[in-house]
Parts: C-alpha cells; sequence; structure tokens
C-alpha cells in the first residue's frame, strides 16, 4: 500500500506532486514524496493509526460519502492513484473547498448529491464504500449505497459518529448495535475499532459484502 | 441480457460480460440526462437489442474501465462534475442566508458595543466619576464625551474628584468613544436593513415573534429550510440544547423554551405558564416558518389572531383557577 509510517506518524505518497493544500507538511521517503496524513483531522487516518486492517491496492473505485472539505479524499486519492473517487456532498458551503481540490487532484470526482437518495447511478460498480456522515441513520444511508455500488466481494468501511444516533446510550454499545445491522444484510464484519483518542465518541468498521447477498 | 447506463457510455452486459458499449461524448449533458430520466442512447440500443432489457440501477461493472483510456476519462468526468456542480451553486437563490449573516452580525456588534462601552464608562469615570451617574446610557454618555472632550467643559460642571486628564489623554479616551458611537450606528443601520430583509425572506415568521427574534430562530436552525422542516418540539427548545442533553442524559428537568424565551409572551408569562405559552407560541412559528419557506403565501394576520385567541384562553383559565 503507498503508505509510509515514519516514527509513530503515518504518510501517503503523494499523486500530485507538490500538492499540500492542507499544509501537512511533506516528506522524502525512499526517494518518493509524501504527504503527512493527521489522526485527528481524518477517521481513515486514525483507523490506520490505530491498527486496523485498511487495506487499498492502488487502483480501486472508491465510493466515498460525506467528502466534506475533501482532506481524506485527497490522501484516499494518494493511497489510489491509479482508481478513482467518487466524493459525495451534500453542502453547499463544503464546496468552495472541495472543487478546487478535485480541480488539482486527478482522480476525484466531486458529486453534489444527498447520499440518502442516490441518484448518481452513473457511478456504476465500485470496489469500496467509504462513509463518514453525521446523522441518525448513518448506518442505513452506507448499507444502502453499499448494496447499489459495491461490487460483491467489495469493502465497506463506515466511521460510526456515535453522538449522531443516541447520546443516551455509551458509544462503545451504540457501535455494537449498529455494527449488527451490517451482519442482516448480508456484510461479514472483519474488524472494527473505536478510534480514541484521534476521534471522541466514534467507532470504525470494516466490512466485506458476501459473494452472493441473501435474497430479501 | 441488460442495459445499464453509467458515466462513461450505455453499456450491455449479459451477466458480468460487455456485449456491446457505446461512449459518451458530451458527459455533462448526459450526467444530468441519466439523473433526470434516460439518454435517447438507451433507445438506440433497445433497438439494437430488442432482447435486452433496461435498467436504471447502477451498472455491475466499473464505468472508467470499460473506455480504454481510463485516466483521461477520469479526467473529463472530474471536469463535467465541476462545471455542473458549480452551476448548481449559483443557481441556488438562498436569501436566508444573507439574514442568517445580518442577525450573526448584529448580535456580535452588541456583544462589542456593551463591553466596550463599559470599558468607556469606566475609562472616563478615571476623570470625571461624577458623570457617570448623569448618563445612564452608554451611547449617551459616549457621545457627551466626543461632544465636550475634558470635564471642565461639562454643563454643569462642579468640580470632581476625578483624576486630570492632559490633552493627550483626552483625545485618546475621544478616539475609543468615537468608536462605541461608530458601533451604536453602525447597529442601528445594519437593523433598519434586517427588518426589510426578514419582511421579504420571512415575512409571516416575522409577523408573528418581531422580525429579530425570528432571525435568530433562522440562524440558530441554520438556514429557512432546516427550521421549516423542525417539528415544533424542537423550534420550542432551540437555544436551548445544552439543558436538553442534560435532561436527557441525567434526568434533570426537561427546558421548557429556547431562544424563543425571548418574545416578551413567554418571558412575561407567570413562570409555570412559559412552558404553555412557549409551546403555543412555537407551534405557530413552525407553520409561519413553513409558510415562508415552501409556499411563500401571507397567512401572518390569520395565524397571529389565532395564536391571540389561544393566549388569551391560556390566561384567562389561569385567572378562574384562582
Amino acid at each position: 500500500m503507498r503508505l509510509k509510517r515514519i516514527d509513530g506518524r503515518i504518510a501517503t505518497v503523494n499523486a500530485v506532486k507538490g500538492f499540500d493544500y492542507f499544509g501537512d507538511g511533506l516528506i522524502s521517503v525512499d526517494g518518493e514524496e509524501c504527504r503527512f496524513f493527521n489522526p485527528s483531522r481524518s477517521k481513515l487516518a486514525a483507523a490506520l493509526v490505530r491498527g486496523l486492517p485498511v487495506e487499498f491496492g492502488g487502483s480501486e473505485a472508491v465510493l466515498y460519502l460525506g467528502a466534506a472539505h475533501g482532506y481524506t479524499v485527497s490522501h484516499v486519492c494518494n493511497l489510489v492513484p491509479s482508481g478513482v473517487v467518487y466524493g459525495v456532498e451534500f453542502s453547499p458551503r463544503c464546496f468552495t473547498e472541495f472543487l478546487p481540490v478535485c480541480k488539482k487532484l486527478k482522480n476525484a470526482v466531486p458529486i453534489f448529491a444527498d447520499a440518502r437518495k442516490p441518484v448518481y447511478s452513473w457511478v456504476g460498480a465500485v470496489d469500496v464504500v467509504f462513509s463518514d456522515l453525521a446523522q441518525p441513520d448513518q448506518t442505513e444511508i452506507a448499507l444502502r449505497n453499499a448494496d447499489l455500488f459495491l461490487k460483491p466481494g467489495g469493502t465497506l468501511m463506515i466511521a460510526i459518529k456515535t453522538r449522531s444516533i443516541d447520546v443516551t446510550r455509551s458509544p462503545r454499545k451504540v457501535c455494537a448495535s449498529e455494527i449488527d445491522k451490517l451482519g442482516n444484510r448480508g456484510y461479514r464484519v472483519l474488524a472494527w475499532d473505536m478510534l480514541d483518542p484521534f476521534e471522541k465518541d466514534h467507532g470504525f468498521v470494516i466490512a466485506r459484502k458476501e459473494a452472493s447477498p441473501p435474497s430479501s | 441480457m441488460k442495459i445499464f447506463c453509467c458515466s462513461s457510455g450505455v453499456v450491455v452486459l449479459e451477466g458480468n460480460r460487455v456485449v456491446d458499449f457505446r461512449p459518451f461524448e458530451d458527459l455533462k449533458r448526459k450526467l444530468e440526462e441519466i439523473e433526470t430520466g434516460t439518454p435517447p442512447e438507451v433507445e438506440e440500443m433497445r433497438r439494437k437489442y430488442p432482447e435486452a432489457e433496461y435498467d436504471p440501477s447502477p451498472a455491475p461493472v466499473r464505468a472508467d474501465l470499460l473506455v480504454p483510456d481510463p485516466e483521461s476519462f477520469v479526467k473529463r468526468l472530474v471536469g463535467a462534475q465541476i462545471q455542473r456542480i458549480g452551476e448548481k451553486l449559483s443557481s441556488l437563490s438562498k436569501r436566508d442566508r444573507i439574514l442568517v449573516m445580518v442577525i450573526s452580525a448584529v448580535s456580535d456588534l452588541e456583544k462589542s458595543l456593551s463591553s466596550s462601552a463599559a470599558r468607556l464608562k469606566e475609562w472616563f469615570g478615571l476623570h470625571y466619576p461624577e458623570v457617570m451617574r448623569q448618563y445612564r446610557n452608554p451611547v449617551t454618555l459616549a457621545k457627551r464625551i466626543l461632544e465636550f472632550g475634558h470635564r471642565s467643559a461639562f454643563p454643569r460642571f462642579s468640580g470632581s474628584s476625578g483624576m486630570e486628564f492632559g490633552p493627550d489623554d483626552i483625545a485618546a479616551v475621544s478616539e475609543y468613544a468615537e468608536l462605541v458611537v461608530r458601533t451604536s450606528a453602525g447597529i442601528e443601520r445594519l437593523e433598519s436593513y434586517l427588518k426589510r430583509l426578514s419582511q421579504e425572506v420571512i415575512p409571516n415568521l416575522s409577523a408573528l415573534l418581531g422580525f429579530k427574534l425570528a432571525s435568530r430562530l433562522v440562524a440558530e436552525a441554520g438556514s429557512l429550510e432546516k427550521l421549516a422542516k423542525l417539528p415544533s418540539s424542537a423550534l420550542q427548545l432551540l437555544g436551548a440544547e445544552k439543558a436538553l442533553f442534560r435532561h436527557l442524559r441525567k434526568k434533570t428537568r426537561p427546558p421548557k423554551h429556547g431562544i424563543i424565551f425571548l418574545h416578551p409572551d413567554v418571558s412575561g408569562a407567570p413562570k409555570h405558564l412559559r412552558g404553555k405559552v412557549a409551546r403555543l407560541l412555537s407551534s405557530k412559528a413552525v407553520l409561519a416558518a413553513r409558510a415562508d419557506y415552501y409556499t411563500g403565501e401571507i397567512i401572518h394576520e390569520e395565524l397571529v389572531a389565532d395564536y391571540r385567541k389561544k393566549l388569551g384562553e391560556i390566561l384567562e383559565a389561569e385567572k378562574d383557577r384562582r
């Protein structure tokens, strides 16, 4: 994977030379230009630092729900330099930052849509669905998109913001009950963990779409 | 055999095997056509393969790998999407976003005015402490400082226990007084603009609640759309989130009102009736917000009349009980 670990910090190999829009800092490792990936800014980075088995081959198509300003998207683009990242975002404000990022990156496709209503059927099949939403029904939204777009055998990653789901129950319990939903829908959970101390009250789960989903 | 539409073109599949593929030229137009309906190329494919069925769901194959040069295709796709999104964003006419900015600016300035006016009072008080009691309104005091400067120039000056200020000291405090006066005038002008704006954007809500409280609610919800989609109970508690979550977590007593408390009918009601009045008022406020957002119809006359009647009933019932 195009990911380097340097003294406990992580960095991705820059696909676009000199790109450092977010000011993470660039570093040269084994003759390759790398950009630091900050676990306090990205739940994917936090998951990587926490040692979750996140894998990217380099040529996947990724459907990214909740692209926001494109920070994580820019690093996913580095991880799949010969693939494509579809970044879905519904907040008009976010695009003032996200669109310039897409202009600079080679393979980030911005999509202005509500992930609840996936009108972007033109995306076609993808190898990875990544979801980072702050909605009470975030797991259902992610599953709906994974059902539609994810190839059998593909990977589903969800950053679970427990505070959007239920503030009264403990974050760990909320995560556990959300993860139960995956099993019932034909996804096999490979690993999950809480993201403390980088993201408070967030969980992260990695699951695989079973080759033949149970017909419901 | 099935026909699918994806960003790169129309594809005919037998299982996952590509039978035929027709690439798109004008991506921007085709993406729009797929999102709103069916591009004409699908009909052509249907004629060519009468046994094939059109499936509007996402194709089970990767769109970028259908073309010979995926890299340059993705580049075109990115360009098309950036253009489409740019056009969509600029066509979103959202006057309520200006409203949110203006009411927030007014709130910021009010806060800063109140602390700088207090500072001015203390500052000038070193020189002429007796004047502090003469001018209750700090902005009036600021105006007088600008007008007279040194304490001996004030009307009815008859000695002071404060320290002497030299010309340089007076110049500095006068300059600060000018800032206070200007801030206050700026707030007034912004408010009169806000009043006009709210009559345009939220006529019903401002008629019911007054333009400032109405605008504050829009700002608190984030936008008029969000406010219009709230249930009345959530509008009632806008601004009381801290108390609400404390209640949910620790079983403290639930809050009765959020910023709607600023309405004189709520804050002026007897304490044990405030929850009732807040509930009534917010139930009418969501109706007003929805009319403002969805239909733009003017319904406030009826709404306010109905509200007054029910408010009267609440207060009347209270009198009877005693």
